[in-house]
């Protein structure tokens, strides 16, 4: 879907994006992550060129992106940024209605769109449709934010911490909601963010970034059951890198076949390691039966596969 | 949701009644006299077109042998050739300050800002007297130098308002109008201006009040306005037409002054 390629961008003689060769599959969901500096939010401004690239090309569905005009490119993009930056003058309705406008869809499409997409984001049309942004709450705001970038129908949709400035469960209740709606849609979406856990919680692929480098990209159980580097661990929690390794792996990967019955509560296959040792620690046991193996006998979670390396 | 506005309609005027139109025209006309600028207006139009037939009764509030009627051209005249006088340049004000403040408000116009800002108040410091006499010269008389006067003296707040509406959108408004895909032009237009403009209408406001005051000094070069009593009055020790003329001006400007107010109020703008 996109694909930056040995792609560098320097501010007065400081790379802040060095020879980043990155593909993002369609569908997917990429994170982008790394500490403050590492280039993660350059690298996503050069997609939709609000940044221009020193070197390197970035191609999106096939084309250089130098050669689409930027307006176009950016109506083909949804952009989420973590201040949100609504329109204040301009109520919720017309605020999601934005990009349809600017492709100039007729006003029963538009209409029709920014329902569904009001109704998507969880903030029913007949309740907020008609508010001004001053009267919904942060976490209201960003999900009107990420309507307004859903609006167009983008290809592809760039978030820049898109959930940074609001409380942690806020923030859970939106990372579910954007998971719902990629589900739905197959959008494929760059998200730039420094949170490990949200990075490992959304991402199918990580992409780990550290002064303007790329350092690894994988999945997140790949990068953090094998960090390729020491500063890749030190950012995945460095002494606690396992702790976040128990956040990217499931109980499917590490589930054997029962032996015996276990008339306790199983635990889903997709449940995080994580959440496993939560209940095993809450029950004092070492070991969980699970719902259901793939070929369908029943399984069972023992301490000693949760922290098998 | 527009169609729905459209059926509903002539269901609602089929059952209006005589009586229900005529109880809301009434409840709109109390609105209107509860509005300042309604009854500010009203009496500012009266005096101007009332000001012959009242002056005579005004004798016991001057010495005696005051002469009351101005009579080098009438009231009504005054205040039109003061209106177009004070209209014109504070249009061509408004729109060099507009101008100005998005020129420096751009990439291209960003480094002039400061100079711009200097440059207006250093317009603002030369006394509008001294402007009049500078401009004479290579002007004339008349409305001319004094319309240069007053363009001069209106800029500045409009430019300095506009800069400053401009800079009050916050950045990351822009930069989602930007990442949304406005031109730069759409961006200014459905984003920028109606966020900068109650401001920039607060420049404007200012710019045509002062305007309205300092117009009456055109009159010592030759220019008609509600001035020329005053000037008058004053070399001819005649407080009537001083007062007269001071009257009607304050009256214009408060006039124009509340009605800029209600242009603001009817923005359609969100109150922050």
């Amino acid at each position: 879907m996109i694909r930056f390629e040995g792609v560098c961008k320097s501010f007065g003689g400081a790379r802040a994006v060095n020879e980043v060769t990155l593909d993002v599959a369609r569908g997917s969901l990429c994170a982008l992550v790394g500490t403050s500096g590492s280039g993660k939010s350059t690298l996503l401004r050069l997609a939709n060129r609000l940044l221009e690239a020193d070197e390197g090309s970035i191609r999106f569905d096939g084309a250089d992106v130098t050669n689409i005009p930027p307006v176009e490119l950016r109506r083909r993009m949804g952009y989420v940024i973590q201040s949100v930056g609504l329109f204040p003058h301009w109520t919720v309705e017309r605020n999601v209605a934005t990009v349809p406008r600017l492709l100039g869809w007729s006003p029963a499409r538009i209409g029709e769109r920014v329902a569904e997409l009001l109704d998507l984001v969880g903030l029913p049309p007949g309740r907020h449709a008609r508010r001004y942004p001053d009267e919904l709450s942060g976490g209201q705001q960003q999900r009107v934010g990420v309507a307004r970038a859903l609006a167009g129908e983008p290809e592809l949709l760039l978030m820049d911490e898109p959930f940074g400035a609001v409380d942690p469960p806020t923030r859970r209740g939106l990372q579910d909601s954007l998971m719902a709606i990629q589900k739905r849609t197959g959008t494929t979406i760059l998200l730039v963010t420094h949170d490990v856990e949200e990075a490992i919680r959304l991402s199918g692929t990580l992409a780990v970034l550290d002064q303007g480098r790329l350092l690894q990209t994988g999945t997140p159980a790949q990068v953090l059951t094998q960090p390729a580097t020491d500063a890749v661990a030190r950012f995945f929690g460095g002494p606690l890198l396992g702790l976040n390794r128990l956040k990217a792996l499931r109980v499917g990967d590490r589930a054997q076949a029962a032996a015996s019955p276990d008339e306790r509560e199983p635990i889903d296959m997709d449940a995080t390691l994580e959440a496993a040792l939560a209940r095993m620690v809450a029950e004092g046991c070492s070991r969980l039966p699970v719902r259901r193996l793939a070929d369908g006998t029943r399984g069972v979670l023992d301490l000693a596969d949760l922290v098998r390396p | 949701m527009a169609r729905a506005v459209f059926w509903t309609l002539p269901i609602w005027s089929g059952h209006e009644t005589a009586a229900m139109r005529m109880m809301s025209v009434m409840r709109t006309a109390g609105r209107l006299a509860r509005r300042p600028v309604v009854w500010v207006g009203a009496v500012f139009l009266a005096l101007t077109f009332g000001m012959d037939g009242l002056a005579p009764h005004l004798g016991f509030l001057f010495p005696a042998g005051t002469r009351l009627v101005y009579t080098r051209a009438s009231f009504p005249e005054l205040v039109a050739s003061h209106a177009l006088l004070t209209g014109a340049a504070s249009l061509i004000a408004i729109a060099m300050g507009v101008a100005a403040a998005l020129f420096a408000t751009r990439p291209a116009g960003r480094a002039y800002a400061a100079t711009l800002d200097r440059l207006g108040a250093l317009a603002q410091t030369f006394p509008p007297v001294a402007v009049l006499a500078l401009a004479v010269p290579s002007l004339g008389y008349g409305a001319l130098p004094t319309a240069f006067a007053l363009v001069l003296y209106g800029v500045l707040p409009v430019m300095g308002a506009g800069m400053a509406g401009l800079s009050s959108v916050p950045a990351a408004v822009l930069e989602a109008a930007d990442g949304s895909g406005f031109s730069p032009a759409g961006r200014l237009w459905r984003i920028e201006m109606p966020l900068a403009a109650p401001i920039l209408l607060a420049g404007v406001r200012t710019s045509v009040t002062i305007g309205i005051g300092t117009a009456t000094i055109g009159s010592t070069v030759g220019a008609l306005t509600l001035g020329s009593p005053i000037i008058d009055g004053l070399s001819g020790d005649n407080p009537a037409f001083v007062l007269q003329g001071t009257v009607l001006v304050a009256l214009f400007a408060v006039t124009v002054d509340l009605a800029i107010g209600e242009a603001q109020r009817a923005l359609p703008q969100r109150p922050n």
